[in-house]
């Protein structure tokens, strides 16, 4: 069985490509969202296992997705990735005091490097 | 006293937008044609040439990534806008030469002008450091204290004592004291 997996990210590009290798490396189930609204409804009807948030959301902040998810959806208790452009070291002050299970760089997305993080996934 | 602040904000605006589009532009372009580029390849059968070329292509890509990252962290600390004076000073310390101690309080935060004066005069400071730079912050409710600490004088450059008598603050020796509101007029 796969994990199912929502990212979210203001990129259009970046979504359609993350979805596409996502799937080729065997996730069956990987919806994407733009917005922290357009987020927390894909996550309220499709219930992801996990859910990648992209730092920044054009003019809204993945922080505030990652604490919004959380306080919603306690079953995704460390089950939320932030990812982004920058390197992790960019954002170890940000990152300190979230509710998210980790930090993945953008270029190093992949299913393997996901169950890393968080190793109780289905 | 008005139309340095006016200058003081455009050059910060111009810093601050050129980082963003080589963040969000370049940065996020060269990232996502690399994992493009990787997506092709995995689909090539094992021992095709082509793999060997493609892997090439990426990390060239990669690199040019870690240039740009480089790049946009020297032109403007995007963290400060995001969120704050301690964050960005802890990212600073982070990326020094030298030991930097820093004292801060819970900060609030500040008009732009303000936080990116007093972190222009800590990176200077850390920068002309040779051993190590202590800083302290204290929030005095009307005007912000940085007191800078180091082997020696600590460096302040020129524009970093302009920025602060622009905003009505004080230079003395290590000590800046700087208005925490700016008024008009």
């Amino acid at each position: 069985m796969q994990f199912r997996c929502l990212v979210v990210d203001d990129n259009q590009r970046f979504l359609d490509v993350a979805r596409r290798s996502l799937e080729w490396q065997g996730l069956e189930s990987v919806g994407t969202a733009e917005t922290i609204e357009t987020a927390l409804a894909a996550t309220e009807a499709d219930h992801p296992d996990v859910v990648l948030v992209d730092v920044s959301l054009g003019g809204e902040s993945g922080f505030e997705l990652v604490r919004l998810l959380a306080a919603r959806f306690p079953e995704l208790t460390g089950r939320i990735i932030m990812i982004s452009t920058r390197a992790e070291e960019d954002y170890a002050e940000l990152m300190e005091g979230t509710p998210a299970a980790g930090f993945l760089a953008k270029s190093a997305l992949s299913v393997r490097a996901i169950r890393e993080l968080i190793p109780d996934l289905p | 006293m008005d139309a340095q602040r006016r200058l003081m904000a455009e050059a910060d605006d111009i810093f601050a937008r050129v980082e963003r589009e080589l963040h969000d532009g370049i940065q996020q372009r060269l990232t996502t044609t690399g994992l493009e580029l990787e997506l092709i390849r995995a689909r090539l059968p094992e021992g095709d040439p082509a793999r060997d070329d493609l892997a090439a292509l990426g990390r060239q890509l990669r690199e040019m990534a870690a240039g740009v990252r480089t790049l946009s962290f020297r032109t403007f600390p995007a963290i400060l806008t995001e969120a704050g004076l301690a964050p960005a000073l802890r990212s600073l310390a982070r990326h020094a030469t030298v030991p930097v101690e820093l004292d801060l309080p819970p900060l609030r935060r500040f008009d732009a002008l303000i936080e990116t004066t007093v972190y222009r005069l800590v990176a200077d400071a850390a920068g002309q450091a040779r051993e190590h730079l202590t800083v302290q912050l204290d929030d005095l409710g009307e005007a912000l204290r940085l007191t800078l600490t180091t082997d020696g004088a600590p460096h302040v450059s020129p524009v970093g004592r302009d920025r602060v008598e622009a905003l009505g603050g004080t230079l003395d020796g290590g000590i800046a004291l700087i208005p925490a509101e700016l008024h008009t007029g």
